[in-house]
């Protein structure tokens, strides 16, 4: 029953994404920005652009998975279907999980289209793409289902385009370091042993927010 | 028989009351109209009673069982509302929307004659398909009170349905409740529409933060 | 609410007394007992005031975050108003612990700021803290304690994998504690009365704030059961 919602909502969030294109094309337009503004803030005469492929790249997910956060939700507001949406048979647990495979389909869309384009900017390429491939998996995973929790809890308080960044940043602090330092290794070819440790911590960071996110928003909505 | 039932009520905004010791209750196959001046509180008892906000006093029961135990899905399926938003995604078409509550609400049932729910509503064929968003405020109305028929439920807690409808939509209007408190409705109506005034059952006014002239129509 | 302890503070002014002279005393102890260190000098004195004031602010905020899912799983008046004054008394003191670190970090590594797994923690516990209280200061009627309660709850955990991933990351604090880097009688025992002043210095601003909010939850209560006669005695008056 839950998949099934699920899905239901996923579809519904998909339709009206295809029809209106607004977000999405803003969020890979805010992605690009993002990437030159970081050539101009950090490459240098002389120096070897590709050291700053990992910090660019993560931190322009970080930035453009921002972006279209709070708008899954108001967008819920505009014609009143919130709470529509909230009592299903499933409890509220639908509505979160469509929305964070809305934010991971968005985000890893954005991925795939940005890495090529960061690695030809800087002047790079993947030394390990498999291990940057899953660290970045097991980031927007992780960054999807906390930044759809973080946005249904903050939907109807004031200056949310403030806090919202203000919350999810230190929280996601985590995955961030984990995920710059695990790209870092990889472009160096560090062994294996080296680069466990940090997906382990990718992956202890998602299995806690998988479980407890969903518990979270039940608890603050209870409609 | 009492389908839905306001005891002692209470409910405050920023430290105060503005509803006190409001007590209602809605019986199956009833008509209940309720006037107010604005600001009176009559959205906010609406959300009460649907459960959207909780009491600072007092409780709402739905068939004799506190909201607060009542699982928010049946609560959904039993309870349907309709306020100043459509509660209808304005991307999607009219048919679109409906499919999509129908299936929200009851996954295993087999789907109603939408189609047919929509042109009960005046809602013509080629309306069906287009996004609800270029919809008219009338249209949006309509739309919304054929999600309402949909759902099945059997108490509706209407906020000024009638906005935005022209002479034959509230006409239509005044079919749709008449026929639904034959069929077993309980209908609470915050309305100052005099056309629709003359269906009720009964006339609640809202004053002094709780139900005061109670008139028999 | 019991109303005596409103009206009997003995036990608060007890408390604030005692917390008035250890601190009194660590200040006599940290100017007198305790040698400056031989290699930093006199700079290292912050660290007895600087490492309580940390222990302080974990125990209060580790606390907030465990009341806050207290709160949540079964809301109560008195749990809510505890959690919400661990979590100030905790941000008052991860504001003393970011301004005494750096001095004594420049003093002893030669910079202000390292990014070192204890002060990053602090940092980002800092910003969660701040951003928690606004959102419940932000929040529509009623709905911002548990907001608040949620994200508070869920950054206990996190604070651990910031700390895990910080401390994978490298760092050079000085494990004092740990291998013993104060050796002299005299620092121990400063050390220690520092401790124990600056934790009941933490516990009375965290009753005091407690106290303020429960009062402020019963004048709220008051002012309603007011509204309530107002409303009923307006409709007595007026016609029907």
């Amino acid at each position: 029953m839950l998949l099934r919602l699920t899905w239901l909502l996923l579809q519904k969030d998909l339709r009206i994404a295809l029809r209106s294109r607004e977000v999405f094309g803003f969020m890979l337009l805010f992605a690009l920005l993002c990437v030159v503004v970081f050539a101009f803030g950090f490459l240098r005469e002389g120096e070897a652009a590709a050291a700053q492929v990992p910090g660019a790249l993560w931190v322009t997910l970080l930035f453009s998975g921002t972006v279209g956060l709070l708008r899954l939700f108001t967008a819920e507001d505009e014609g009143g279907t919130l709470q529509l949406a909230q009592r299903t048979l499933a409890g509220p647990h639908p509505l979160l999980l469509s929305k964070a495979l809305m934010q991971l389909l968005f985000s890893g869309v954005t991925t795939l289209l940005i890495l090529p384009i960061v690695l030809v900017f800087f002047d790079a390429a993947l030394a390990q793409p498999g291990v940057v491939l899953a660290a970045l998996a097991l980031g927007l995973l992780g960054q999807a289902m906390l930044g759809a929790l973080v946005a249904a809890l903050l939907v109807h308080v004031r200056l949310r385009e403030v806090l919202l960044p203000l919350v999810l940043y230190p929280l996601l602090a985590p995955l961030l370091i984990a995920g710059v330092r695990a790209t870092v290794l990889a472009q160096a070819h560090a062994p294996a042993e080296a680069l466990n440790g940090w997906l382990g911590l990718m992956l202890a960071y998602d299995a806690l927010v998988l479980a407890v996110a969903p518990w979270l928003h039940a608890r603050v909505v209870e409609v | 028989m009492t389908r839905l039932a306001a005891e002692a009520v209470g409910w405050a905004v920023a430290g105060r009351f503005v509803l006190v010791d409001v007590d209602l209750a809605l019986a199956a196959g009833s008509l209940t109209a309720l006037t107010g001046e604005n600001g009176a509180g009559k959205s906010s008892l609406l959300a009460l009673l649907a459960g959207s906000r909780k009491p600072a006093r007092g409780v709402v029961k739905l068939d004799d069982v506190p909201l607060a135990d009542i699982d928010a899905a049946h609560l959904a399926r039993r309870l349907a509302r309709l306020d100043h938003t459509p509660g209808l995604y304005l991307e999607l078409s009219a048919l679109e929307n409906l499919k999509l509550f129908h299936g929200l609400l009851h996954p295993s049932r087999p789907e109603p004659a939408i189609a047919a729910l929509l042109e009960r509503v005046g809602l013509a064929r080629r309306d069906h398909d287009r996004p609800v968003r270029g919809f008219s405020r009338g249209m949006l109305q309509r739309t919304a009170l054929a999600r309402v028929l949909a759902s099945g439920a059997d108490v509706w807690l209407l906020d000024e349905p009638s906005t935005g409808l022209d002479r034959a939509g509230s006409a239509l209007l005044a079919d749709v409740l008449d026929d639904a408190r034959r069929q077993g409705a309980a209908i609470l109506l915050a309305t100052h529409d005099p056309a629709l005034l003359p269906l009720a059952d009964r006339q609640l006014h809202l004053a002094h933060g709780h139900v005061v002239a109670t008139e028999a129509a | 609410m019991s109303t005596s302890s409103f009206q009997r503070p003995l036990g608060f002014l007890a408390l604030l007394a005692v917390a008035t002279a250890l601190v009194l005393a660590a200040l006599y102890c940290v100017a007198f007992v305790a040698r400056p260190d031989v290699t930093l000098g006199i700079v290292q004195k912050i660290f007895y005031f600087h490492v309580s004031s940390a222990i302080a602010m974990m125990l209060c905020l580790s606390s907030g975050s465990l009341l806050s899912l207290v709160d949540l799983v079964a809301p109560s008046d008195r749990v809510d108003a505890l959690a919400r004054s661990a979590i100030e008394t905790g941000l008052a003191f991860a504001v003393l612990v970011l301004t005494s670190g750096p001095l004594w970090a420049r003093k002893s590594w030669g910079a202000w700021w390292t990014w070192e797994p204890r002060l990053t923690l602090t940092l980002l516990l800092l910003l969660l803290a701040a951003a928690v209280l606004g959102i419940r200061a932000l929040a529509p009627d009623g709905t911002g304690r548990k907001i608040a309660a949620a994200l508070a709850s869920l950054a206990a955990p996190v604070a651990y994998l910031i700390h895990v991933a910080v401390a994978k990351w490298g760092g050079t604090h000085p494990m004092v504690l740990q291998g013993g880097g104060i050796q002299s009688p005299g620092m121990q025992i400063t050390f220690r009365v520092a401790l124990l002043a600056i934790a009941l210095f933490a516990a009375t601003l965290w009753t005091l704030r407690f106290r303020v909010l429960r009062l402020e939850q019963r004048l709220l209560n008051l002012q309603l059961e007011f509204s309530a006669q107002d409303v009923r005695q307006q409709r007595e008056g007026g016609p029907t």
